[in-house]
């Protein structure tokens, strides 16, 4: 990769760590119960069954998910760097014996740095001698779905990944919203929104220039 | 209110939610990154039973770590500019003495970065000095980087006190965006760029909190 594209942005100084978290809420008062599980460690699902027990209705909207410990900076790189990026993640991915590398084609502008965050770890799994096999990465409903086997570090990669990718715009990588639209559900800061409003086939391009 | 909010900034304290509501955390012992946060209602009084089943699920290694009466909705960061303190605060003095609201004077101690929790403050004291609630600012000072603010008066004034000293945390003195406390020797609650413009120049930032009145001509 030429060496201005690298920016300021170090994909190999971020902290990939996530907690898993449980919780409920009451929609009638605003209350609300969130439980943090300490870093890196799994979840007690006995003890979420507890939990839940003291909670009735009308408490609901219980979830299990994930946080992760750090969120990544906002920022992406200038959207006319991002085919170069995303090929370069791709050729050395696949160079080291990666299979499906060329999933990393479907990475919008915004959440580049989150590419490059997951290829800096399948390169140093790689080398450490794991087989790293990356299924489909899409867009689902404004965020990022990723899939890669076989272990358990990984798909905890693309947990964080999909973690990090929840209200990022997926044009600017700026805090964002999920905005519904003709049918189509995307992650936009504000002043992207505006352009999608005004030229969605500008945004198209700051998301996905080729 | 309404001078005050169109001279200076666009800022409307009456359409400001302040109530309260309580947190209660406990955290696993060893790991800061465990933890568990209750938050009730705005309004809703702490359950005990539920936190003693709670506490006895989690069983050992887990221990209660705080309980706090916090603000519902986080006060939008901002605050007016120095030059305009001075009037501000005069005016606010003057509205909270036609309230009939005792010791008006102690309005006078907010710094700029404060000023739109005073102008909150002032809001729902002469409302509801105006509906018979017995309302008197005992003191209003800043203390280790956040507000006190001691009133004599009803439950919801007193809550209103609450409100405001919990929104003066990890809010700039100097320019009401989001800071947090710094020991310059004087303990301050200070953004990253006003604390590095104290550190450069200590008396500007200090202006800037608390600028000098004019002096009146003649």
């Amino acid at each position: 990769m030429a060496d201005h594209l690298d920016g300021s942005f170090d994909p190999t100084t971020v902290d990939i760590r996530l907690h898993e978290t449980w919780g409920m809420s009451n929609p009638e008062t605003g209350a609300s119960v969130h439980v943090e599980w300490g870093l890196d460690r799994p979840r007690d699902e006995d003890l979420e069954g507890q939990l839940e027990a003291f909670f009735p209705d009308p408490w609901r909207h219980r979830y299990k998910w994930y946080r992760p410990v750090e969120r990544l900076p906002p920022g992406a790189p200038p959207p006319e760097w991002r085919a170069e990026i995303l090929g370069g993640l791709r050729r050395r991915l696949t160079a080291m014996g990666i299979a499906g590398a060329d999933q990393f084609v479907a990475f919008p502008t915004g959440w580049v740095w989150i590419a490059q965050v997951m290829a800096h770890h399948m390169s140093v799994w790689t080398h450490d001698g794991e087989q790293i096999r990356i299924q489909p990465i899409d867009k689902e409903l404004g965020m990022l779905r990723c899939y890669a086997h076989d272990s358990a570090r990984l798909k905890r990669l693309c947990r964080w990944a999909q973690c990090q990718s929840e209200e990022r715009c997926m044009a600017t990588g700026m805090p964002g919203e999920t905005r519904v639209e003709d049918g189509r559900v995307l992650t936009l800061s504000d002043e992207m929104y505006d352009l999608f409003e005004r030229d969605p086939i500008a945004l198209q391009d700051r998301m996905y220039r080729a | 209110m309404n001078d005050i909010r169109d001279r200076y900034d666009t800022f409307d304290p009456a359409t400001v939610d302040h109530s309260m509501r309580w947190r209660w955390s406990m955290r696993r012992d060893g790991d800061e990154h465990a933890r568990l946060d209750l938050v009730l209602g705005a309004g809703e009084d702490p359950d005990k039973t539920l936190e003693e089943r709670l506490k006895a699920a989690l069983g050992a290694g887990w221990e209660p770590d705080c309980r706090r009466h916090e603000p519902t909705v986080r006060l939008p960061y901002g605050a007016p500019s120095s030059p305009a303190r001075a009037r501000i605060l005069d005016e606010l003095e003057h509205l909270l003495e036609a309230a009939g609201v005792r010791h008006a004077c102690c309005v006078q101690a907010f710094p700029t970065g404060w000023l739109h929790i005073a102008m909150v403050l002032v809001d729902r004291l002469c409302r509801w000095a105006a509906e018979g609630d017995e309302c008197t600012l005992d003191d209003v000072k800043e203390k280790y980087g956040t507000l006190r603010v001691h009133v004599y008066g009803s439950a919801r004034v007193q809550d209103l006190a609450d409100w405001c000293e919990e929104q003066s945390v990890a809010r700039c003195m100097a320019t009401g965006r989001e800071g947090r406390t710094r020991d310059t020797g004087w303990v301050l609650t200070l953004s990253d760029a006003a604390y590095a413009l104290h550190q450069r120049d200590r008396q500007t930032v200090e202006r800037m909190m608390y600028p000098p009145r004019e002096k009146a001509d003649g």
